[in-house]
């Protein structure tokens, strides 16, 4: 029995160890649900047609038009959608051309419609981990959302 | 293709464990363990050193190359932790899950 008993602490310590080796080991593993790749693939060589913020403001409306789609109780309201596109894109870049306005347009709405598909293929393959975002994000009044 | 010098180190290293392998006399089967060590020791280093001098390269050039250019897109901070920013993308995540549209907004549409 005494030999029974050394063996049971001794695999009790290496099942200790164990999880104490695991757990950083987890800890760096941790990722998110971000499609690293794809969003270099997309958007990587783009030219900056927006300034850090109204890039940031259109990655919001991107993620909350998403979050309409992949997650229950979440719709878009028309209005506040406008304006946030509106305000996202606001000021346009100064002295272009009629042909350069235009196509300074048709990149912002590309890159729109790039983050949309993105952040949807994202919400779908995580979708508890992505409404539950944007239920904080629709809980948090000190941040806009364009919901209804 | 080894040089003279090499060639004649390695027969040499060579010639010594053979003869100090045939002796058979009492007192070197008295000692042979101690022959057999110091014998190999010395044969070793004859080689080593003939290894060694065959190897010594005289001039090296090496292709100047240039440096991989660093992946801004992988580049990321945490302002917060449990959240990481990726500023190439302008967005935060939750380190371990979605899209988190809080920390984008604080962090880049304030």
């Amino acid at each position: 029995m005494p030999m029974l008993s050394h063996i049971r602490k001794l695999l009790l310590c290496l099942a200790a160890c164990l999880v104490i080796a695991a757990v950083p080991a987890m800890a760096e593993d941790d990722d998110d649900d971000r499609l690293d790749d794809a969003w270099e693939d997309a958007v990587g060589d783009q030219e900056p047609v927006l300034t850090d913020k109204q890039f940031a403001l259109l990655n919001n409306l991107a993620f909350q038009a998403a979050a309409a789609k992949v997650c229950d109780g979440f719709t878009l309201d028309p209005d506040k959608f406008a304006a946030g596109i509106a305000e996202a894109t606001s000021p346009a870049p100064a002295d272009l051309s009629d042909e350069d306005a235009e196509t300074w347009k048709t990149a912002v709405l590309i890159r729109f419609g790039t983050s949309y598909g993105l952040l949807l293929a994202e919400g779908n393959d995580e979708d508890d981990e992505f409404c539950k975002n944007a239920k904080e994000l629709k809980a948090d009044s000190e941040v806009p959302n364009v919901w209804q | 293709m080894l040089s003279t010098k090499t060639k004649l180190l390695l027969i040499a290293a060579l010639a010594f464990v053979v003869v100090a392998g045939s002796m058979t006399s009492d007192a070197l089967s008295r000692s042979s363990k101690t022959g057999a060590v110091v014998g190999g020791l010395i044969a070793g280093a004859a080689i080593g050193a003939a290894i060694s001098s065959a190897n010594h390269p005289t001039t090296v050039y090496v292709e100047e190359r240039s440096k991989p250019k660093p992946n801004k897109w992988g580049e990321s901070f945490s302002p917060k932790s449990g959240v990481r920013c990726y500023p190439a993308q302008h967005a935060c995540y939750s380190s371990d899950g979605a899209y988190n549209a809080n920390w984008t907004h604080k962090v880049y549409a304030r």
